[in-house]
């Protein structure tokens, strides 16, 4: 038997808003590769429709700060 | 008003297992079809499909007070009374008070004192009947309440 080895990704949006506040949103099963336009396209619907709020005073969204792909890998020893 | 506002992003995974995101703080005002169409978005991102979306409106509850049944009552001794004769009433609360008028027949006129909790009726027939209804309006502290009583008028 081998060992088992697996790997997981997440995706970290890191949001700005305007008193400086920011604030994380993680997504899983993250596709391999985002492209910059795909997330052009996610700061700019953000920005165009005054989605999300600060979370310490309301305040407006500024902008996506960095997204961020982070994975995983473990491998579990076989002991047998 | 909700005090917070947030979305949960439903999908299924790739191992066919239920997911959700949650986003939270989202502007309470803003257009639901477009707060739809971030949660899609969102999922672009990744390799789940999408399932649906929900908006959850939370109140923060932490400081919240049972409301009081104020004390409601008409004074004065059921009986015969004389027109422009002052009726007292009794009322705790901090709502408006108000007088639900009757069908009688005939015009009556009440005036309602609610510094000195008075009310006072004119133009009533002899004989006759008058019911008070009085209504005091609910508020953050006190329950709405009704209360009522019959005076028979001598004139």
């Amino acid at each position: 038997m081998a060992d088992t080895i697996k790997e997981t990704a997440t995706a970290v949006i890191e949001m700005q808003f305007v008193d400086g506040d920011t604030r994380k949103l993680t997504l899983k099963y993250p596709k391999a590769e985002i492209e910059t336009s795909e997330i052009t396209a996610l700061n700019a619907y953000l920005q165009a429709n005054n989605l999300l709020i600060g979370d310490k005073s309301g305040a407006t969204f500024g902008k996506i700060k960095t997204v961020t792909r982070v994975s995983k890998t473990t491998r579990e020893l076989d002991l047998t | 008003m909700a005090d917070k506002t947030s979305l949960i992003l439903h999908y299924t995974d790739p191992l066919a297992k239920n997911g959700t995101t949650s986003i939270t703080y989202v502007n309470p005002n803003a257009d639901d079809a477009k707060l739809k169409t971030l949660t899609q978005m969102l999922n672009n991102l990744t390799i789940n499909t999408y399932v649906s979306t929900d908006k959850v409106e939370t109140t923060d509850i932490t400081n919240a007070v049972s409301k009081t049944t104020p004390t409601f009552t008409i004074g004065d001794a059921t009986g015969t009374l004389q027109s422009g004769k002052v009726i007292s009433y009794t009322y705790n609360g901090d709502g408006e008070v108000y007088l639900r008028i009757p069908d009688t027949g005939n015009i009556l006129t009440y005036k309602l004192n609610s510094t000195e909790k008075t009310v006072t009726v004119y133009g009533v027939q002899m004989g006759q009947r008058v019911t008070l209804n009085l209504y005091a309006t609910g508020t953050e502290t006190y329950l709405e309440a009704t209360t009522s009583k019959s005076f028979d008028f001598m004139n």
